[in-house]
């Protein structure tokens, strides 16, 4: 009943019927509805929905950061098409997403399990690992540069006190061991989380279901891949597509620990677009580079989000 | 039978279960140590002297402690100090707009519903697909067209609208937890939509507490808004202002100047997470749900 007549008051019809005090009562509600929504409604449309459009019509023009801009059709894309440093870039991207995505699984599958099981003293531990999500993505950074400093750095101290180096590396050399340093950097700040959700995936499996294929006699080995790993699919599938796409925008980590460097070797997609922006300031081609890069994103997640679907079915 | 089965289990599995419990606390230790390691450094490294901070080869724990890393915070040149007071305020203005406008919408969109709120609530949560990353040149033409280039409130605005699709869901779902009766009392009693809504505010206050606190992280974390819609250094964040202790001289970093510095930008998060923990995980996994 009150499902119908909440239907009918929104026309705006119903003053005249029986029931007209209530059609306007409900009216002045809708009305106040889309009064309280107007800030959200505002916000998101300016911020969000116009730059959208913006970003379309910006990338068919020539917009330098200062100055007049106008269209010009598809130089952009077509300028893009042969930009090697722009494709060396995504290709980049997509490999460090590549290194980041299965390490946070498996190793924030492997705490997880450690930490599954609520015994005293674990709280602590799970804490512990944890911590470093809540820690800034421009913070971490800074850790770990100071950390890995070939002068002032722990980790080279430690490293030559243990004779496993001659001397503290200097990770910004080569592009492979800067990568590497930026892989650590992100592990260390992403795998709670992987940990956390994974541990909320492996307690929403049924006890009984475990416990029936080990009675089978099944390992535990067989059992996490066969029963437990298959029935908590979209806590990986959420790790999986999360990490892989916070991967993929990586920047944070990219500017203040490596620069871009060795001879802008590690300079991912958004940094490129950055560089692009806002120290070659054009705005144009920048946004070109964005919704190319946008399109490959939802294309690699929609394809990640198969691979995941095929395994759960 | 199952009183037949539970001996021989636990006669089978006792010894299994200590060892396990022997490597699993093993295990975390060394997990949990080296996950800590890198914060208990920098926390240490900052309450080195400045010399010490920087010397080759590092000490591992400071031979003489010391809060002058700190103390050159307000007198440095970078102005570290004054770039605290500029992230404190971009924070409290994107926990307090996000924390409003959430609240408003949330209640609009259960509890006074008009034609066309769905679909707007469709269009915001889509909002989420988009990363701020790949829209941020045309955002920042935005702002300067309506005057709001290179100011905080500008940036403010930007995090707010990026935190909006989390935390008008997390609202929404606030809202509809409170059952159909309590807001027929509170109608009864005469109260209108305004009072209504003061009256729910005790049991709207869990979801309010995760909309502020997930609203303070990205707000005081930020750094690539804050690098690119910010252009004046009066201006500059934290996070911001620390990369001009890094850049241009390499070679000279004052390593315990920045590790304060790093240490000031975490300090709060870390606080904050302890103390609210449990808001934060299970408001990580109402956004994991969806």
């Amino acid at each position: 009943m009150t499902l119908v007549s909440k239907g009918i008051a929104s026309r705006p019809t119903t003053e005249r019927r029986p029931g007209g005090t209530y059609g306007r009562v409900a009216r002045r509600k809708a009305v106040l509805g889309a009064a309280l929504m107007a800030p959200a409604v505002l916000l998101v449309g300016g911020i969000f929905i116009v730059p959208i459009v913006m970003s379309i019509w910006m990338s068919v023009s020539k917009w330098p950061l200062l100055g007049p801009h106008h269209l010009i059709g598809l130089d952009n894309y077509l300028r893009l098409f042969n930009d090697a440093s722009v494709w060396r870039s995504f290709a980049f991207t997509a490999i460090f997403a590549l290194i980041v995505t299965p390490l946070v699984l498996v190793l924030g599958l492997v705490l997880a399990l450690i930490v599954q099981k609520g015994r005293p003293g674990i709280g602590v531990i799970r804490t512990a690992i944890f911590a470093p999500v809540v820690v800034g993505n421009a913070a971490a950074s800074y850790i770990w540069l100071a950390l890995t400093d070939p002068g002032a750095g722990l980790v080279g101290r430690l490293l030559t006190d243990l004779h496993l180096t001659g001397a503290p590396p200097n990770w910004l050399l080569s592009m492979a061991s800067a990568t590497t340093l930026v892989v650590l950097a992100v592990l260390w700040k992403t795998i709670g989380f992987s940990m956390i959700v994974l541990m909320n995936g492996l307690n929403g499996i049924p006890n009984d279901i475990v416990e029936a294929a080990m009675m089978d006699g099944a390992s535990r080995a067989r059992t996490l891949w066969s029963v437990k790993l298959p029935l908590m699919m979209d806590s990986i599938a959420f790790v999986a597509t999360f990490t892989f796409i916070g991967a993929l925008l990586t920047f944070d980590q990219f500017y203040i620990i490596t620069g871009g460097g060795p001879d802008s070797t590690t300079v991912s997609a958004v940094y490129a677009i950055y560089n692009t922006a806002f120290t070659q300031l054009n705005l144009g081609y920048a946004s070109a580079i964005s919704i190319v890069f946008m399109i490959l994103i939802l294309v690699l997640t929609v394809f990640q989000l198969r691979l995941f679907q095929s395994r759960s079915s | 039978m199952p009183a037949l089965s539970f001996p021989a289990r636990s006669w089978r599995q006792r010894p299994a279960r200590t060892l396990d419990a022997t490597v699993v606390y093993v295990m975390g230790a060394i997990a949990a140590t080296l996950f800590a390691a890198p914060l208990a450094t920098v926390l240490m490294n900052s309450f080195k002297t400045p010399a010490e901070a920087s010397v080759t080869p590092p000490t591992y724990f400071p031979h003489s402690w010391s809060v002058a890393n700190y103390s050159a915070l307000t007198t440095s040149s970078a102005n570290v100090a004054h770039s605290v007071g500029n992230s404190a305020i971009i924070a409290f203005g994107a926990v307090v707009l996000t924390v409003v406008v959430s609240l408003l919408a949330g209640y609009g969109l259960s509890r006074l519903r008009f034609r066309g709120s769905a679909v707007l609530f469709t269009i915001i949560l889509a909002a989420a697909m988009v990363p701020f990353q790949v829209i941020v040149t045309p955002v920042f033409i935005v702002l300067q067209s309506v005057g709001l280039a290179s100011s905080r409130l500008g940036l403010i605005l930007v995090i707010t609208t990026f935190q909006l699709p989390f935390s008008i869901f997390v609202m929404r779902n606030a809202f509809e937890a409170i059952p159909n009766e309590i807001w027929e009392a509170a109608e009864m009693d005469g109260a209108g939509p305004a009072r209504s809504l003061l009256a729910m505010l005790p049991l709207l206050a869990p979801g309010l507490l995760t909309a502020g606190l997930f609203a303070f992280f990205s707000a005081w974390n930020d750094f690539f808004g804050a690098l690119i819609l910010l252009n004046d250094q009066a201006q500059f964040t934290l996070p911001v202002v620390l990369t001009s202790l890094i850049n241009g001289a390499r070679g000279s970093v004052n390593w315990g100047l920045l590790q304060s510095g790093v240490v000031v930008s975490i300090a709060p998060c870390i606080v904050i997470f302890l103390v609210l923990q449990r808001q934060y995980v299970s408001g990580l996994m109402s956004g994991a749900v969806k």
